[in-house]
């Protein structure tokens, strides 16, 4: 009798422990997954004013978020998810250039939860013989299209008047941007 | 001596023994919650004071010419109202020249000895209980002391010579580019503090003058300044206040520095003056290179703070004597 | 075999697996967030040394306290049931040298010179009042954290070596040796925990108790014991580990464990003279400066002293880092190495990145997570990355070796650092140029350029860089976050707004 009563009371803190342990590790479970823009992903994105950059005029802007991008973008959503979409902007801006030649412009902005996300879907998207656009560092053009990431946000131009050079245009819209996003 | 083998202990033992072992884990215990998550006493950092004197009625400044740097000295400080206006009796001095390198004084690359030692000279006169000549310099300090005689001069006029080993570096609250420099501690000891810099050429700041000379109480990494150098000069101005500016232009070093070398680049002015006003002593010194102090950044610089004007007409000249 | 001793056995063997299953994990990459630091968080002696060091016992190394409060209680139950080096000894012993009785009762044998642990553990705890904290060198769990990080791991299928590995190796393997000749010798002799609980356990109100009325004197209990402490002549309870191998083997049942038994004379011979005990302090307090100013850890910035990101300052670091090696093994890409030579004497087995074994991974931050004294803070990703809108956390600067450099010594095209760049927007960028070629052909090259104010000196670039053992960008410690000193560049900080008035 002695004996088993010894035998459980040396027992009895291996067995505690344990239990605590086991516990406490369930707890404190996984570590959360890194999310460096966790805040700003609760936001959408901005595009900058047509004053900033010289446009004629904006169309409305329009919102989408997870939920929503099919609408966006049906066929190529998925690689966006994947690199961690939150949310986006989209407008058209429109430009007047010499030669009554008025230049038309898709402007996207997209916040993702993470810079990577962001550098990876615009690198992804660079047209094939992009070139960097001086001035901006990070930035690529080819094919009237001009794809620049800066933190969380990557900005998608294109421009859809065909046979103008609407380099000059992409390029203030894409700095207009950048200057409001140093704010 | 009880039977060690006995059975059972007396209640006194008893009673030691557990007091023994819960005094010993009371004490650990307090011990370790008292060094549980304690801050850590820091050295806390030291404040710079302001060193000027009240100085209303007094000119900005005063110029004096002449063959002897020991006479000029004397002038200007008297028509600045005499030494006795700054110092007074009992308290300690620091008289701050650049003796930064180890040259010759006909080289011009330090503060004339002879300037120096009139100084000290005159605060002991007023009453300064201790006067002591410090800078950290770029050369060797020992060398840069001696060959420059600002060492023994400033010793045979009663002072006590501050340099190399003997300069304490403390942690101060200063902010902007000095952040995290350390700086020189007999210099926030002092009550009162004379700044004697020499006129020499820079070739990024343009002019090495009197808030330039401030470099020379700071510890390492002070060589980063550099990079925004007029920005750096106007907040050390604005940092250091000192009692009195007293420029020695006895000679003067116009290419080449701030260390010079060659006899060709010293121009002999035989001037010294003494103010009150660093920016406007820093504006007479410039002119002398030959600058527009308008165009000298940190001066400028230095006015837009607040610190002074940047007008070397506002030294009243005493010509020669 | 008596119930008491299976237990103890069991107890061992649950604290040893432990041990080594949550070092398994960390090296593994588990992300769970296991109690990693447990072991050492718990550690007395490390807690004690940090309080004098540092000044302070940070996070959950109050829980050494529990330790000592369990030894004032029961005695050094630590060394005989949980201590998984002492079991290890313990079980080396039971391996390599089967005794028989009488050569067992040879071994266990107290010998005046199992006295030394105290010595070191005064020189340690004086070196740590002195502001250099070493008693991770010697200290156990550390001890065989290394060892497993740095002899066990490596050697297994797609372990990665480290250097200075055999060290460690050998030391591990030295102390389970010894057990062969001599049962646990390095904790009877030299372990420096034993000797702080030692110290406590003179104390302890549960002890081993003779009773000399029914002994015979047969030495069975001698015969039996692991610390060496003399059951049946003057029992040193400052030595016992409470392995209770003197009760169960007692025919009489003379020998019992009690609360408050009758105190046994005292020994003949103290453990350690006070001469000795004044001797060594005093020794250590002479040699401290002399180490600190000679050892060459505390001179300004080293070049290669990379530490992990979120160290503290070289000083407060060296006073708090015991040199578990737990943030080696928590480094996923393996660049956390132990430094041989480049911290100097006093930092000898501390954390250094080398980037050519592993780049500091640009969201982790395991390394601060683990640290069991906050010798490494803990950061968060955001904090580290900067994203959080303050400054990032920089560990060092890179610099560009032009000579090696393919774009720039052999007009080759090569873009691998800017591509792995991880800061956004990158800290290397490139300059588009376009070059004639001695055969006369031009080429167009984007040569890398690294902007000192973006970079953190991460390393991903050093490491990945195709030029050869020599990498072509190499990171230097200069930009570090901890020592404001050990900057390149002014720090940027908004000009002073205020305005003196004229006066």
């Amino acid at each position: 009798m002695k004996r088993i009563a010894v035998i459980v009371f040396l027992l009895a803190p291996l067995v505690i422990g344990g239990v605590v342990f086991v516990r406490q590790a369930k707890l404190r479970r996984s570590l959360p997954p890194s999310q460096p823009c966790a805040a700003a992903s609760q936001r959408p994105p901005q595009l900058p004013s047509p004053a900033s950059c010289g446009a004629v005029g904006r169309s409305e802007v329009e919102h989408f978020n997870r939920a929503t991008i099919y609408s966006w973008l049906d066929g190529g959503a998925e690689p966006y998810l994947q690199h961690g979409f939150a949310q986006s902007s989209l407008a058209t801006y429109h430009f007047s250039a010499a030669g009554n030649h008025d230049v038309t412009i898709e402007a996207a902005a997209v916040r993702f939860t993470s810079p990577q996300g962001a550098r990876a879907q615009a690198s992804a998207e660079a047209p094939p013989h992009a070139k960097p656009v001086a001035g901006l560092p990070g930035g690529v053009i080819g094919e009237n299209t001009l794809i620049i990431s800066e933190r969380c946000d990557m900005l998608h131009l294109v421009s859809f008047t065909a046979g103008v050079d609407a380099t000059p245009q992409l390029t203030t819209l894409a700095r207009a941007w950048l200057k409001e996003h140093g704010r | 001596m009880s039977d060690p083998y006995r059975r059972t202990i007396s209640r006194r033992e008893a009673l030691l023994r557990l007091s023994a072992a819960l005094a010993a884990g009371g004490a650990i215990s307090a011990g370790s919650i008292f060094f549980h998550d304690r801050r850590r006493i820091s050295p806390t950092a030291r404040t710079v004071p302001d060193w000027r004197t009240n100085e209303a009625h007094l000119p900005p400044g005063a110029v004096a010419h002449g063959d002897d740097p020991a006479a000029n000295v004397r002038r200007a400080i008297r028509a600045m109202g005499g030494m006795e206006r700054f110092v007074r009796r009992g308290e300690t001095v620091l008289i701050k020249p650049n003796a930064g390198w180890d040259r010759r004084p006909e080289q011009a690359a330090d503060t004339n000895p002879e300037v120096i030692a009139e100084l000290v000279r005159l605060c002991r006169h007023a009453g300064a209980r201790r006067v002591i000549v410090a800078d950290i310099s770029c050369n060797d300090p020992i060398r840069s002391f001696e060959d420059s005689g600002i060492g023994p001069a400033a010793r045979a006029a009663g002072a006590i010579v501050a340099a190399g080993s003997a300069i304490r570096l403390v942690r101060a609250r200063t902010g902007g580019p000095m952040a995290g420099l350390d700086i020189m501690g007999q210099l926030l000891d002092a009550d009162r503090v004379i700044n004697v810099p020499v006129v020499k050429q820079h070739s990024l700041s343009l002019a090495t003058l009197g808030m330039k000379n401030w470099f020379g109480v700071l510890g390492q990494g002070r060589a980063r300044l550099h990079q925004n150098i007029h920005h750096a000069i106007a907040e050390l101005a604005a940092t250091f206040r000192p009692t009195l500016t007293v420029v020695d232009a006895t000679r003067i070093l116009m290419a080449n520095g701030p260390q010079g070398g060659s006899l060709a680049d010293v121009k002999q002015v035989h001037a010294v003056a003494a103010g009150i006003d660093p920016v406007a002593c820093d504006a007479w010194g410039a002119a002398l290179l030959g600058l527009d102090p308008r165009r000298v950044g940190f001066i400028t610089a230095a006015e837009g703070r607040g610190l002074g004007r940047a007008d070397p007409r506002l030294l009243k000249d005493l010509g020669t004597g | 075999m008596s119930w008491v001793r299976r237990i103890r056995i069991l107890y061992q063997a649950v604290f040893l697996i432990l041990f080594v299953w949550l070092l398994e994990r960390l090296i593994r990459g588990d992300l769970h967030n296991l109690p990693y630091a447990i072991f050492h968080q718990t550690d007395p002696l490390s807690m004690i040394a940090l309080s004098f060091a540092a000044g302070v016992i940070p996070g959950a190394m109050i829980w050494g306290l529990v330790l000592i409060l369990m030894t004032l209680v029961f005695g050094r139950v630590f060394c005989g049931w949980i201590c998984p080096l002492g079991t290890l000894q313990q079980l080396s012993a039971w391996l390599l040298a089967p005794r028989s009785r009488r050569e067992s009762l040879r071994v266990n044998r107290y010998r005046r010179w199992y006295a030394t642990k105290y010595i070191i553990l005064v020189v340690l705890l004086v070196l740590a009042l002195a502001g250099s904290l070493q008693t991770g060198l010697l200290d156990p769990l550390s001890v065989l954290a290394r060892g497993i990080g740095a002899a066990v791991w490596p050697a297994l299928p797609g372990g990665r070596p480290m250097p200075g590995g055999w060290l460690a190796a050998g030391f591990l393997f030295g102390i389970l040796l010894a057990s062969r000749w001599i049962p646990r010798l390095f904790c009877r002799a030299f372990c420096p925990l034993g000797a702080l609980l030692g110290f406590f356990a003179r104390f302890s109100l549960l002890r081993i108790h003779r009773d000399a009325t029914s002994c015979t004197n047969c030495q069975l209990c001698t015969v039996a014991c692991q610390g060496a402490d003399e059951p049946l002549g003057e029992h040193r309870i400052s030595e016992c580990m409470v392995c209770l191998n003197c009760t169960v083997s007692c025919p009489e049942q003379a020998i019992g464990y009690n609360f408050l038994p009758p105190a046994p004379p005292r020994p003949a011979t103290p453990d350690l003279s006070r001469r000795w005990l004044i001797g060594s302090a005093i020794s250590a307090l002479v040699a401290a400066p002399i180490i600190e100013a000679t050892g060459g850890g505390r001179a300004s910035a080293r070049a290669e002293l990379i530490r992990p990101p979120g160290a503290l300052p070289e000083p407060q670091f060296l006073e708090r880092c015991v040199k578990c090696s737990l943030c080696q093994q928590a480094c996923p890409t393996g660049a956390i190495q132990p430094a041989i030579f480049q911290a100097g004497v006093e930092g000898f087995w501390t954390p250094v990145i080398v980037p050519r074994r592993g780049w500091c991974e640009y969201t982790c931050t395991r390394c601060g997570e683990v640290c069991p004294t906050q010798a490494i803070t803990r950061l968060t990703p955001a904090r580290k990355t900067g994203t959080d809108g303050q400054p990032p956390v920089r560990i060092g600067t890179a610099f560009i070796d032009r000579g090696r450099c393919l774009p720039w010594g052999m007009e080759t095209p090569c873009i691998v650092c800017e591509e792995m760049c991880p800061t956004d927007p990158k800290a290397i960028w490139l300059e588009p140029v376009t070059v004639r070629r001695q055969d006369g052909k031009t080429v167009h090259l984007q040569r890398p350029h690294v902007d000192p104010a973006r970079c953190v000196g991460c390393g991903i670039c050093e490491n990945r860089c195709p030029a050869g053992a020599h990498a072509a960008i190499c990171v230097s410690s200069v930009g570090e976050s901890r020592d404001p000193l050990n900057n390149l560049l002014l720090p940027r900080i908004p000009p002073a707004a205020r305005k003196e008035p004229l006066t």
